[in-house]
């Protein structure tokens, strides 16, 4: 059983990744983006789904990322893979220091300190018009060497969630994701069988913030053009929607999330207005009735078949 | 010397209108325990509510103003009973993403209903300054400061002294309490609460909106301003929320002024960052949270 399930799981990881080589060019740059939201997805979920805490202004790390990234490339003159590792450092750093006080604040005072980051970042990047640019943004980020085409985009893309996604997976099932998981439940009782909780909650918060520099870079060198919208708060909305969609707290949830909200829209073309007002009652909708996202789908589904009343 | 004054003058007319929105807040966070990322956008309704009443129907400005308190009102009631409730015992988190879903909802269906072209309210009041002293002041803003201050004295008059405000204080302090020992209906108070909450958002909306123009992504600065107010003068102060509002009023305005106007706006966060270090309370606040 376990044997077949394997090699059923190890069919679809390579029929996922040679498939698209095949599709239209439109198909396969749709598909990049939704890797880039799983990405963005799966940072968000680090605080959100492991610290339990809600984390609305993840752009600030996506921006700084991406900024830092192109920045590196066009004014430094580094090589892209260069950039894109400087990137991560820099939003890993930049996640330590903001982490480091936002983590103080739960709740509303953690939403507020976080949009506010944000905010002033791209503020920031709006009115240091020397430096970024400005409204009119950076453009021509140069594209790393060897990866031109869209489907040379799509393989490193996914190289880079895999790995990102297997390292949550570790993360999880190690000491730290029990850690985790006991804060999330209960921060006072894990408090007091002596679980750093602050050193973990930090921890999560700076792997998110380098999980979401990761995805900025990427997007900066796969668009090749940045402005300040990066920064904003719909792009961190949207990310906790795709997060709780899914399902927070797991691996599978924000790529299920990740790959929905970016490729339903695509199907919905004819009502593209009607995209984000779906997706708000899809969150509501979610969380009221189905908490634990779509990844509990065959849970509830059992549970109903049989008649079972489960207790949220 | 004079501008100073002036700038000082426009500030705190601008800060009485954040002092209004963020008591709505305040008030829905201390007696539901629910931080309403949506708030901003029921500014942004009533704003929008009041404009469709004059422009559409060719009510008068007065009209406006009931009617959209009264619509936004009547929908936070509703969004209250409808799903707010089914989650009342849950973490802070979980609701917390369904106002984020509300938020999406109000303001994409705004953004159709309007096309995201910006509106003017056109108000009764004339273009021509008033002299006042060393300051001028444009009417309409002058009503707008003058009415929510008003505003807010009627909500206190409303909270201290009448059944349902002190019902809803009771709530406030101990809800097992007030439901137990005083018998009050808290299902009611709930409902009454979230729809006064939003509806002083939308009173601001209404008066900003003669002011400054009119559009769906108006409610992402109602949402932050407010936050900011709320957090600067104390987590359910209702001092606190007046003096945080005209406080930030008046400081940004002058930064604008003697700084810069691209960097205005993020004069309330350094704000939010110097309280949160120093008071973690909030100027006004007692209870540490």
């Amino acid at each position: 059983m376990l044997k077949n399930r394997r090699i059923l799981l190890l069919g679809l990881l390579v029929a996922m990744v040679v498939l698209p080589l095949f599709f239209p060019l439109y198909q396969v740059h749709v598909l990049v983006l939704s890797l880039i939201n799983i990405m963005f997805a799966l940072s968000v979920d680090l605080v959100l789904g492991r610290v339990g805490q809600p984390n609305f202004g993840q752009a600030a790390f996506l921006g700084i990322g991406a900024y830092a990234s192109a920045l590196f490339s066009l004014r430094l003159h580094w090589p892209v893979p260069l950039s894109f590792l400087g990137a991560i450092v820099v939003s890993m750093v930049a996640g330590f220091l903001i982490g480091k006080i936002a983590l103080r604040m739960r709740f509303f005072y953690f939403c507020i300190v976080t949009i506010s980051v944000a905010q002033v970042f791209m503020l920031t990047s709006t009115n240091a018009v020397g430096l970024t640019g400005g409204p009119m943004g950076l453009t021509n980020i140069p594209r790393p060497t060897g990866v031109s085409s869209l489907k040379a985009w799509w393989l490193l893309g996914f190289v880079l969630t895999a790995a990102m996604l297997l390292l949550v997976r570790r993360l999880d099932n190690s000491k730290v994701g029990r850690a985790w998981v006991s804060m999330r439940e209960s921060e006072k009782l894990a408090l007091a069988v002596g679980v750093n909780t602050v050193g973990y909650a930090l921890l999560a918060y700076v792997i998110g913030a380098g999980f979401a520099g990761i995805a900025g870079s990427f997007y900066a060198h796969y668009v090749a053009f940045i402005d300040p919208s990066m920064f904003d708060f719909s792009w961190s909305s949207m990310a906790v929607v795709a997060t709780v969609i899914g399902g927070k707290g797991t691996v599978w949830g924000p790529l299920i999330g990740g790959a929905m909200i970016t490729i339903i829209p695509e199907f919905l073309r004819v009502a593209s207005a009607w995209r984000l007002p779906i997706f708000g009652l899809l969150l509501i909708v979610i969380v009221v009735f189905m908490p634990n996202g779509l990844i509990s789908l065959p849970r509830v589904w059992h549970n109903w078949r049989s008649g079972i009343k489960e207790q949220v | 010397m004079n501008q100073f004054v002036q700038q000082a003058a426009n500030g705190l007319l601008l800060g009485s209108i954040y002092s209004l929105i963020a008591l709505g807040l305040s008030m829905i966070f201390g007696m539901m325990n629910i931080v309403n990322v949506a708030h901003g956008d029921f500014y942004m309704l009533g704003a929008l509510v009041a404009y469709y009443t004059v422009a559409s129907f060719h009510l008068p400005y007065a009209v406006a103003v009931v009617a959209s308190v009264a619509v936004v009102g009547a929908l936070g009631a509703a969004i209250e009973r409808g799903i707010l409730r089914r989650v009342r015992e849950s973490a802070m988190v979980t609701t917390m993403l369904i106002t984020l879903g509300l938020s999406l909802l109000l303001q994409n269906f705004s953004l159709m209903a309007t096309g995201g072209v910006p509106h003017f309210i056109r108000s009764p009041f004339s273009p021509e300054p008033l002299v006042l002293g060393l300051v001028h002041v444009a009417p309409a803003r002058l009503f707008a400061a003058v009415f929510s201050i008003l505003f807010i004295i009627a909500v206190h008059l409303f909270l201290t002294r009448t059944k349902w405000g002190n019902a809803m204080r009771a709530c406030f302090q101990d809800k097992t309490a007030a439901s137990l020992a005083a018998g009050i209906d808290i299902e009611k108070v709930y409902a009454l609460t979230f729809a006064l909450g939003v509806g002083m958002a939308a009173l601001a909306g209404t008066l900003l909106g003669t002011i400054f123009f009119v559009d769906p992504m108006m409610g992402a600065k109602g949402m932050t301003k407010s936050f900011v107010v709320v957090i600067v003068g104390g987590m359910g102060s209702f001092v606190g929320a007046i003096f945080s509002g005209l406080l930030l009023g008046v400081t940004e305005t002058l930064a604008a002024a003697y700084l810069s106007s691209g960097y205005k706006d993020v004069v309330g966060f350094i704000l939010v960052v110097l309280v949160l270090t120093f008071r973690p309370a909030g100027l006004f606040g007692k209870r540490i949270r």
